[in-house]
C-alpha cells in the first residue's frame, strides 16, 4: 500500500494533500525532538526521569496521527451531523470542568476534565467542535445570512456561550481565538461587512473590560509594551525569550546546546518551545517552522478553495485558521510583537490534547483535500 | 447562482489567505531581526547571565633569603563562617562560639543579625578551636580552609618583609610592594549556570592567560648574617636602654643588602596586635642628622677636590669657632689646638671640619654631598623610602653652610649614609642598592633579576683609597674614636658619630636625646662589607664611639668566625640553571652551588642525577623529599631540577633511564 492509497477512501478518487501531510509531519517531528530537547533536565529534576515529556509526547503523537489516519478516509459529510451535539457536548463539558473532581485545576485555571481513565483540555474539543458548527450552519443558511438576526444574532449568541464559558475558566486567550475564528468564518460564509464591522467593534470595549479587571493581563500588556522596565517580573519572561532568540543568532547553539531552557525560561516545552527552538537552531530554525505554518495555511486554504461544497470549503478554511491563529498568537507572543497570550504552539509544544486535536483537524483537511473538484 | 456563490466565497477567502500571509511575513522579519540584527547585544546579555567567573588564586609565592632559605610561606587555617538564616537558635549559637572563640557574645549577635547570609565570625583561628567549632555540629555554623601566611622564622627580617592581611593582600614591606608578583595572576574559571545558580560544567576560557601561577622572590639578604645583626642590635638596645635602633649591612662593591634590622622587633606572623608604625622600616622610611658620621664625606670631597691633603694643618680655635651669630663647639666641650687634616676625622673635630668645608666652598661641597647621593632616593626596591632634606646651597645660611659639615642641617636615611659610605669602600663608585635578587615562576625560570647596578663615581679611586686609610686610622689608633670597633687581624675603616635630636619644642638640638652611630667598612684594604648601626636615644653610653662601635664589632667578627677569614667563602645556591639565561653571577657572591654537600639546604632540591632508584629513594628520604618516580635505570633528569626550590609539598618528579650516556 502506498500513500495514496492509505488516505484515499475506497472507491473514491482524488488523493489527499501530500505537501500537508509533509509539513505537518515535519512539524510534528521537530516538535517532539525540542520536547526532549527543552524538559529533559526539568523532568531528570522534578520526575528524576529525563524522558518523562518525551514519553508521553511520543504517545500522543501516535494516537493523534492514527485519529488523523482514520478521519481522512471518513468522509467529511458525515460530520454534519456531529454538528449539533458537539457543540451541546461542548458546552457539558465546560460546565463540567467547574464540577470538583472532574474538573482539574492547573496553576489556577480549571481547564481539565479528568474522566478517570482520560483527562484532556475541554476548549480544544470547544474550537472544533465551533468550527464545525459554524460550517454546518454557514451552508444551511447560506441563503439568509445577510439577514442580521440570522446571520448574526444566532451564531454569536453560541458562541458568547461558550466564549463566557472559556473566560470563566479563566482562558482569555481561547475565547478571543473563539470569536475572531467565528468573525472569519461568517465573512467567508457571505455575512455583511457592516454587520460584522459593528460586532468588532462591540468586542473592542467587551476586551478591554476583561483585560482591565484581571490584574494578571495588565501585567501582561505592560510587560508586553516595555519589558525591561521590570525584568525581574512581569518582563522576566518575554526577555527571557528573546535572551534565547538573541543567544541563537543566525544558525543557533546546536540542538541540546541551549542555555535558557535551563530555568531561565518558564515552560520551556510547552508555551516557550520556540524559543528553545530559537536557540538551539537559530533564525534558521524559526524561518523553517515559520515556514511550515505558511505551507500548511496556503494549503489549507486551498483545500478551502476547491472543496466540493460550502460545508466543506467552510470547515476545511475553520479548521486552518484556527491553526493559524493558535501559531500565529503563540509566535508572535514570545517574539514579543503582541502580548503573551499562554497559548501553545500547534504540533511543537507538549500537550496531548492540543496535539491529538490538532492532528484531527489535519485529518479533516485530508478527507476534504482527496474531494477536491 | 451557485456558481457565482463559491467565486465570492473563494474571493474572501483570498483576502483572509493574504491577511494570515501578511501576519506570518511579519513574524519572520521579526524574528530576522531578533537574531541577526540585534542578536549580538541579546546574546551577550544571555552569556552574561549564563556564566560567572570564578578567580581561583594561585597560592601565594614564597620568599626566599639568598641561600634559599624560607623567609614567608603560606599555610592552610581555619576561618569561621556562619549563614544566620539556618541558624536555628541564634542565642545558643552566640553563646557556644563566643564560648570557643572567646569573642564578645555581643558582637557575634551583631553578626548573626545582620540578616545576610553569610558573615565570617573569625578568621585564621587556631586549629584546636576550628575543631571544637565543628564539633558543634551546628546548623548554618561552618568551617573552611584559607591560606594564611606563616613567617617561619617569627621576627626574623620582619620588617623587611612586611606582612600579608586578610585576604591575602599584602600590605607592608615587600608583601605589599611586590603584592602582584606574589599573587600571582589568578586563573580564571568560567562556569555555566542554570537560573537556579546551579553550576552546569566548567568551561575553561580561552581570552585568559593561564598559568602563570604566582612568582617567588629571593632577596639578597642572608638570613645568618641578618639574624646576627637582629640579635646583637636587640642586646645593644636593651643594654643601652635606647629606644630602638637600626643596622644596615651591604656588599659595598655591589650593592646588595645583606642584612638590615629595626628595633623594636616586628613579627609579621601578629601583625595584627601591634603597633602598625612598629612595622615600619626606618632604615628606608625616616631621616635624621647624621652628626659625625658626616664628615667623611666632607673631607673626601676636600681630598678629591684637591683642597686638602692629610698632612694640611687646620687651627682649631680651640674649640670656640664663632660663624656669623653662633659659636661651633666640639663635642663633649673638648678643645683642640691644631690638627692635621686626618686627625680631624681621628678626633671628629667638628671645627676642623667646618674649616676644612670653608676651603672647600658650598658650591662644591653641595655638589659632592649630592654626588654621594644624599637628598635623593636610593631607589632601593624596598617601600616607603623617602629622599631626605638637603638644601640647595644657595639656600644655605652661613651657619647652615658650617653646619652641614659635621652633619647639622642635613637630614639622611640610614640606607643614603651606607650606600655613600660603600661608595667610598667601592673605590669611589656609588652602587644601587637592592635586596631583591630575583624574582623566579613557579618553574625557577628567573623573571626578573636584580644586578648591581652602577650608579656613578663620585671621587676618584685614590681618593677613596686615601680616605679609607683615613678611616681605618680612626678605628685602630689608640687614641681613636672608633677603637672599640676593632676588630681581631682585620682593619676595619669606620666612623663614630652622634647626632643630636633636634627638638622641637625648644627650637634647639638636645644633647640628651641623641642617636648614636657607627658606619664603617673591612677589610679596610679589600672592602667586603659596609655596616652602619644606629641607635635611638641611648640611655648610657651616648656617644657613638662607646654605644654603637662595640655591636658593629661584634657582628664583624662573628660574621668572620662564622665563614672563616674570608667571608666570600659562604656562598649561595644557584637560582637555578637554565640555559637559555646562563647561570646567575654575582660579582661578590660568588660561584654558584649544586644543592649537594652536606650541609646543603634542605629547601632546595638535590641532585639525584646519575643515581639509581634505590639510591635516590635513599637520599629522597634523608632529605625529607617526596619522590616521584618515571621510568627505570639511572636518573636522567628531574623537576625541580638541583638546587631549585622544592615548594611546599616538597615532590621532586625524577625521570630514568636506560640509555648509555644520558
Amino acid at each position: 500500500m502506498n500513500w495514496k492509497e492509505m488516505f484515499s477512501p475506497k472507491g473514491r478518487e482524488g488523493s489527499p494533500d501530500l505537501i500537508l501531510l509533509s509539513a505537518v509531519l515535519i512539524l510534528v517531528a521537530v516538535g517532539t525532538i525540542m520536547i526532549y530537547s527543552s524538559s529533559s533536565i526539568m523532568a531528570m529534576e522534578r520526575f528524576r526521569d529525563g524522558l518523562y515529556f518525551l514519553k508521553r509526547q511520543v504517545v500522543y503523537v501516535a494516537f493523534g496521527l492514527l485519529l488523523m489516519i482514520r478521519l481522512s478516509r471518513f468522509p467529511y459529510e458525515n460530520l454534519r451531523s456531529f454538528a449539533y451535539p458537539g457543540v451541546i457536548v461542548s458546552v457539558i463539558l465546560l460546565i463540567l470542568v467547574f464540577v470538583p473532581h472532574i474538573g482539574i485545576r492547573v496553576g489556577g485555571a480549571r481547564r481539565w476534565i479528568n474522566l478517570g481513565f482520560i483527562s484532556f483540555q475541554v476548549s480544544e474539543l470547544v474550537k472544533m467542535a465551533l468550527v464545525l458548527f459554524l460550517a454546518y450552519y454557514v451552508d444551511r443558511k447560506t441563503a439568509h445570512l445577510k439577514d442580521f438576526r440570522r446571520g448574526i444574532v444566532i451564531p454569536f449568541s453560541v458562541v458568547l456561550v461558550l466564549a463566557a464559558l472559556v473566560v470563566k475558566e479563566p482562558d482569555f486567550g481561547t475565547a478571543a481565538i473563539l470569536v475572531a475564528i467565528t468573525m472569519m468564518m461568517l465573512y467567508v460564509g457571505g455575512v455583511r461587512l457592516t454587520h460584522l464591522m459593528g460586532i468588532a467593534a462591540l468586542a473592542v470595549p467587551v476586551g478591554v473590560f476583561f483585560v482591565l479587571t484581571k490584574g494578571y493581563r495588565i501585567s501582561r500588556i505592560t510587560a508586553f509594551l516595555d519589558p525591561w522596565r521590570d525584568p525581574q517580573r512581569s518582563g522576566f519572561q518575554i526577555i527571557q525569550s528573546y535572551l534565547s532568540f538573541g543567544s541563537g543568532g543566525t544558525f543557533g547553539v546546536g540542538v541540546g546546546d541551549g542555555m535558557q531552557k535551563l530555568f531561565y525560561l518558564p515552560e520551556p516545552h510547552t508555551d516557550f518551545i520556540l524559543s528553545v527552538l530559537a536557540e538551539e537552531g537559530g533564525f534558521f530554525g524559526v524561518a523553517v517552522v515559520i515556514c511550515l505554518f505558511i505551507v500548511l495555511i496556503l494549503r489549507g486554504f486551498f483545500i478551502s478553495m476547491r472543496a466540493p461544497d460550502t460545508f466543506g470549503s467552510l470547515l476545511a478554511a475553520g479548521l486552518t485558521m484556527v491553526i493559524a491563529l493558535e501559531a500565529f498568537i503563540n509566535i508572535a507572543g514570545v517574539m514579543g510583537i503582541i502580548p503573551l497570550k499562554g497559548l501553545a504552539l500547534p504540533f511543537l509544544s507538549y500537550g496531548g490534547t492540543a496535539l491529538v486535536t490538532s492532528l484531527a483537524a489535519v485529518g479533516i483537511l485530508l478527507n476534504i483535500s482527496s474531494h477536491e473538484t | 447562482m451557485k456558481r457565482e456563490a463559491t467565486r465570492y466565497r473563494r474571493l474572501r477567502l483570498a483576502s483572509l489567505l493574504g491577511l494570515f500571509l501578511v501576519l506570518y511575513i511579519i513574524l519572520i522579519t521579526r524574528a530576522l531581526h531578533l537574531q541577526v540584527v540585534s542578536g549580538q547585544a541579546l546574546k551577550s546579555l544571555a552569556v552574561r547571565q549564563h556564566t560567572k567567573i570564578m578567580e581561583m588564586p594561585p597560592e601565594r609565592g614564597l620568599i626566599f633569603d639568598r641561600n634559599g632559605r624560607k623567609l614567608a610561606a603560606s599555610v592552610m587555617a581555619d576561618s569561621v563562617f556562619a549563614d544566620p538564616s539556618k541558624i536555628k537558635n541564634v542565642q545558643r549559637a552566640a553563646d557556644e562560639l563566643s564560648r570557643i572563640l572567646g569573642t564578645d557574645r555581643d558582637t557575634i549577635l551583631r553578626k548573626l543579625g545582620r540578616g545576610k547570609n553569610f558573615c565570617w565570625l573569625a578568621r585564621l583561628v587556631p586549629p584546636e578551636q576550628a575543631a571544637q567549632v565543628e564539633a558543634l555540629k551546628m546548623d548554618g555554623v561552618f568551617v573552611v580552609k584559607e591560606p594564611k601566611r606563616h613567617y617561619p622564622n617569627g621576627e626574623l627580617a620582619g620588617h623587611i618583609l612586611g606582612f600579608v592581611g586578610m585576604d591575602a593582600v599584602g600590605l607592608e614591606g615587600l608583601e605589599r610592594k611586590y603584592d602582584q608578583y606574589l599573587r600571582g595572576t589568578p586563573q580564571r574559571l568560567v562556569w555555566a549556570r542554570d537560573a537556579k545558580g546551579k553550576r552546569i560544567y566548567p568551561r575553561l576560557e580561552k581570552a585568559v592567560v593561564q598559568g602563570q601561577g604566582s612568582y617567588h622572590i629571593i632577596l639578597t639578604i642572608d638570613s645568618r648574617i641578618q639574624h646576627l645583626v637582629e640579635t646583637h642590635l636587640k642586646e645593644a638596645v636593651l643594654d643601652k636602654g635606647a629606644k630602638g635602633g637600626f643596622a644596615v649591612v651591604m656588599d659595598p662593591r655591589t650593592g646588595e643588602i645583606l642584612a638590615l634590622a629595626n628595633q623594636p622587633g616586628f613579627d609579621p606572623n601578629r601583625f595584627a596586635e601591634g603597633n602598625p608604625m612598629k612595622g615600619k622600616n626606618r632604615v628606608v622610611t625616616d631621616c635624621y642628622d647624621p652628626g659625625s658620621t658626616f664628615k667623611p664625606f666632607v673631607a673626601a670631597a676636600a681630598l678629591d677636590a684637591r683642597v686638602a691633603k692629610e698632612t694640611d694643618r687646620f687651627y682649631c680655635e680651640n674649640g670656640h669657632y664663632a660663624v656669623g651669630d653662633r659659636v661651633i663647639h666640639e663635642a663633649q666641650r673638648k678643645r683642640h689646638g691644631t690638627l692635621t687634616f686626618k686627625e680631624i676625622i681621628k678626633y671628629s673635630s667638628n671645627i676642623g671640619t667646618v674649616k676644612i668645608a670653608e676651603r672647600l666652598g658650598r658650591e662644591r661641597l653641595y655638589e659632592y654631598i649630592t654626588k654621594f647621593g644624599f637628598g635623593a632616593r636610593t631607589g632601593i626596591d624596598l617601600p616607603g623610602e623617602i629622599p631626605g632634606l638637603l638644601r640647595h646651597y644657595r639656600d644655605w645660611t652661613r651657619i647652615d653652610a658650617a653646619t652641614i659639615a659635621f652633619g647639622q642641617g642635613v637630614s639622611v636615611t640610614a640606607i643614603q649614609l651606607v650606600t655613600a659610605l660603600s661608595a667610598i669602600a667601592n673605590n669611589g663608585i656609588l652602587m644601587k642598592p637592592f635586596i631583591i635578587r630575583a624574582i623566579v615562576d613557579g618553574k625557577g625560570d628567573i623573571v626578573r633579576e636584580g644586578r648591581p647596578t652602577v650608579v656613578r663615581r663620585v671621587i676618584s679611586e685614590q681618593t677613596a683609597r686615601r680616605m679609607a686609610s683615613i678611616l681605618t686610622a680612626v678605628v685602630s689608633d689608640e687614641d681613636g674614636t672608633g677603637k672599640k670597633a676593632r676588630i681581631e687581624n682585620v682593619n676595619v675603616a669606620g666612623k663614630t658619630g652622634t647626632s643630636q635630636k633636634f627638638d622641637f619644642a625648644r627650637r634647639a638640638y638636645s644633647s640628651e636625646k641623641v642617636r648614636t652611630s657607627f658606619m664603617g667598612f673591612f677589610p679596610a684594604e679589600a672592602p667586603q662589607l659596609a655596616m652602619l648601626v644606629v641607635l635611638d636615644e641611648p640611655q648610657r653610653d651616648r656617644w657613638g664611639g662607646v654605644a654603637s662601635a662595640p655591636v658593629f664589632k661584634k657582628i664583624g667578627e662573628e660574621i668572620l668566625n662564622c665563614y672563616r677569614t674570608d667571608i666570600r667563602e659562604y656562598q649561595t645556591a644557584p637560582l637555578r640553571e637554565t640555559p637559555n639565561l646562563g647561570t646567575l653571577r654575582f660579582v661578590a657572591a660568588g660561584g654558584p652551588r649544586g644543592g649537594d654537600g652536606d650541609e646543603a639546604d634542605l629547601s632546595v632540591a638535590p641532585d639525584f642525577r646519575g643515581l639509581t632508584i634505590r639510591e635516590a629513594l635513599v637520599k629522597a628520604r634523608d632529605r625529607d623529599v617526596n619522590l616521584k618516580i618515571v621510568g627505570h635505570g639511572w636518573a636522567i633528569s628531574q623537576d625541580p631540577p638541583p638546587g631549585a626550590a622544592l615548594g611546599i609539598g616538597r615532590s621532586c618528579t625524577v625521570t630514568f633511564g636506560t640509555e648509555a650516556g644520558s
